[in-house]
């Protein structure tokens, strides 16, 4: 092992990806690739269904034998590790693992210590001062009696996720933790990742279709596309590169790089014009609302605009004001009022 | 405190298996019995040592194999309702007994008697070979069907069995078949001291090496992927728990018959009691437990105080089939069955 900053947990070189199928030439995914994960970091694998990302996890965990190319865990090849020794190294979770039910969170969780124990199985103190920081680091100390069907999914994922950390791998993968989750679980669960990967100096790589999270919180982000499109860096640099749009190409959606986010393309061409008047977050919206409804907003530059919608803000009140040639004005107090104000596009 | 009443039950129901029987044993010898020293009637000497005992350990022991053979499908297999009957493993056991009853012995009569005189190795062996092939075919399928597919697989593979016996019954030779019809039935109170002697260490090693892979089948319960992931060498955890409820499953139906349903209901009785999936708690209770109801049930179809007796098979099938019925409407209310 090098000395030289930073310290490579895992190293892959000339990694070609894939299945193998009795009967079948081998299915190169991707690669040939260079990978590498620090400790402290948080990586994100984003693509397209199908493009091959558990199959990549799935290779880096042990699970898969690469194609090509080799994989080097502490500087020890992957092929090289004891079953054992190696789940003392890297932890896996995936979402879609059912559990048998009569389990409680501590029966599971304390499965994490099964790489360390001995053939009976005892738990030392050790294992109990893991398995008390898991449930801890996790936030689900408050469940630890339960039985996990009991739990609603984003306690289980909390559960599942101690069950990994007891294990005290220096690498986790993590098969899309946030599926399955409501909205404000799954913003939660990359945040706590992120922190945990710092706090433990562990490396954490997970793979996503949540963007907006992984963009947020991820330290970097390999994008996999069909076909074997790989670009990786940190999430910054793949929006302002363009990177997106180019693995998640569809016909449909536009990425747009200041929200970093995929939109419906916008049917400017084909909208009918108005002028909206006003600025702030309700700008935003209403521009939102008038682009779905097939209208195409302006700025207000040109003078005389037949239609125009004005936002007024009164004494915590938003009001829009439609001023129509040869018609009175009309004040709405709701943008779906305000929509139904509006002529027929 | 599950396990001290657990104990104690069992303590009961073998007292009363010894005491109980369609010949009325004295009091005063009973007692003689069980304080270690000999009866003072002769017959009633006979009648506890040389039919009573073996019976009642005969069942003790098949239960505690049943019942721990059906734990390790079902941690295995991740199948709350696998069981060596169910799934057709004691079918397999049956066609390896009936190879050996109805075909193989008078055709190799002097080799075998010369190496095993009383036929109880080469029953033990064939019945676990046949379980064992049957366990193979469902591992090749448990990855790939639902727990209700492959339930249906198991029933067709005991029918696909029971067809080949009954070929093998239709060419076999009277004198034979008599021997086989009546083991077919199921009961505990065949097996002699000589085959007990092949019939108990067999269950006690298979016991002993199955259980020892306490650690790997809670491993098991995450699934093959995750208890890789744990550090597991599924391969061989796998290998050696199939091998001991192969032997387990084989060894029972080699000398007490086919006998359903233990295996499927004791493993949900232990859960259930002690609340908890850790292999080292419950293994110990599943075979106390799968013990007791061997002994109950065998109780129940000597029908106390009269001298005709039931099949056991259908005292255990009145016992676990509920059992199977509660665990069907349960998981299907969870979802968790498909």
């Amino acid at each position: 092992m090098t000395s030289n900053p930073p310290e490579k947990l895992l190293a892959a070189e000339d990694l070609i990806f894939g299945h193998t199928k009795k009967g079948c030439p081998p299915l190169a995914l991707g690669g040939p690739l260079d990978l590498s994960l620090v400790p402290g970091e948080l990586v994100c694998l984003l693509g397209p269904n199908g493009a091959g990302k558990s199959t990549l996890l799935r290779t880096l965990s042990g699970f898969l034998k690469p194609l090509k190319g080799s994989i080097n865990i502490q500087g020890t090849a992957l092929g090289d590790y004891s079953p054992r020794a190696l789940a003392r190294t890297r932890a896996c979770l995936s979402t879609r693992e059912e559990l048998p039910a009569g389990m409680s969170a501590f029966d599971l969780v304390a499965l994490g210590r099964h790489p360390h124990s001995k053939w009976t199985g005892k738990l030392t103190a050790a294992d109990h001062s893991a398995i008390d920081a898991a449930f801890n680091d996790s936030g689900s100390t408050a469940f630890r009696t339960r039985l996990m069907e009991e739990l609603s999914d984003g306690e289980r994922q909390r559960v599942a996720l101690a069950r990994l950390l007891s294990q005290e791998a220096p690498i986790a993968f993590l098969d899309e933790p946030a599926a399955f989750l409501d909205l404000p679980s799954r913003i939660e669960v990359l945040g706590n990742l992120a922190r945990i990967a710092k706090d433990r100096r562990i490396a954490i790589l997970l793979t996503t279709h949540d963007l907006e999270s992984a963009l947020r919180h991820a330290d970097r982000l390999w994008l996999l596309g069909h076909g074997g499109k790989w670009f990786q860096g940190i999430p910054e640099d793949l929006v302002l590169s363009g990177a997106f749009p180019k693995v998640f190409s569809s016909p449909n959606l536009e990425f747009n790089r200041s929200s970093g986010n995929f939109e419906p393309e916008a049917k400017i061409q084909n909208g009918r014009a108005i002028e909206l008047i006003g600025n702030g977050v309700e700008r935003i919206w209403t521009c939102r609302a008038l682009e779905r409804s097939g209208w195409n907003p302006s700025d207000g530059e040109e003078e005389n605009s037949e239609l125009s919608v004005i936002i007024v803000n009164e004494e915590n009140q938003t009001l829009w004001k439609i001023q129509e040639a040869g018609k009175t004005d009309r004040t709405a107090r709701s943008l779906q009022e305000c929509l139904q104000l509006l002529p027929k596009t | 405190m599950v396990r001290w009443i657990s104990a104690f039950v069992f303590v009961a129901l073998f007292i009363t298996a010894l005491a109980l029987g369609s010949v009325p044993v004295t009091f005063d010898d009973f007692f003689r019995f069980l304080t270690f020293r000999e009866p003072l009637d002769p017959q009633s000497a006979f009648i506890l040592i040389d039919v009573r005992l073996p019976r009642a350990l005969t069942a003790a022991f098949a239960g505690a194999a049943l019942a721990m053979a059906g734990l390790q499908m079902q941690s295995v297999f991740r199948n709350p309702l696998a069981d060596p009957y169910i799934l057709g493993v004691n079918s397999g056991a049956s066609l390896g007994v009936a190879i050996v009853m109805l075909i193989a012995v008078p055709a190799s009569q002097s080799f075998l008697s010369s190496i095993d005189p009383s036929g109880a190795f080469s029953l033990v062996l064939a019945a676990s070979i046949g379980a064992g092939a049957v366990l193979v075919v469902i591992l090749a399928l448990v990855t790939r069907v639902g727990v209700m597919t492959l339930l249906i697989v198991g029933l067709m593979l005991a029918y696909l069995i029971n067809a080949v016996v009954s070929i093998l019954i239709f060419f076999a030779m009277p004198e034979r078949l008599q021997t086989f019809i009546t083991w077919s039935f199921g009961q505990f109170g065949s097996v002699t001291w000589v085959q007990f002697k092949v019939f108990a260490p067999a269950v006690f090693i298979a016991v002993l090496f199955g259980g020892l892979q306490f650690k790997s089948m809670d491993a098991f319960l995450l699934g093959e992927e995750q208890a890789r992931a744990l550090g597991e060498n599924t391969v061989r955890a796998r290998v050696l728990i199939l091998c001991s409820a192969a032997i387990l499953a084989g060894a029972v139906t080699a000398f007490c018959g086919p006998i359903g349903f233990l295996g499927v209901a004791v493993p949900h009785l232990a859960r259930g009691l002690l609340g908890t999936r850790n292999h080292a708690r419950l293994i110990p209770l599943t075979l106390i437990l799968g013990a007791s109801l061997a002994l109950l049930a065998d109780l129940i179809a000597r029908l106390p105080g009269t001298a005709s007796t039931l099949p056991v098979n259908a005292v255990t099938a009145l016992i676990g089939a509920p059992v199977i019925i509660w665990v069907l409407l349960k998981n299907r209310s969870t979802g968790s069955l498909s």
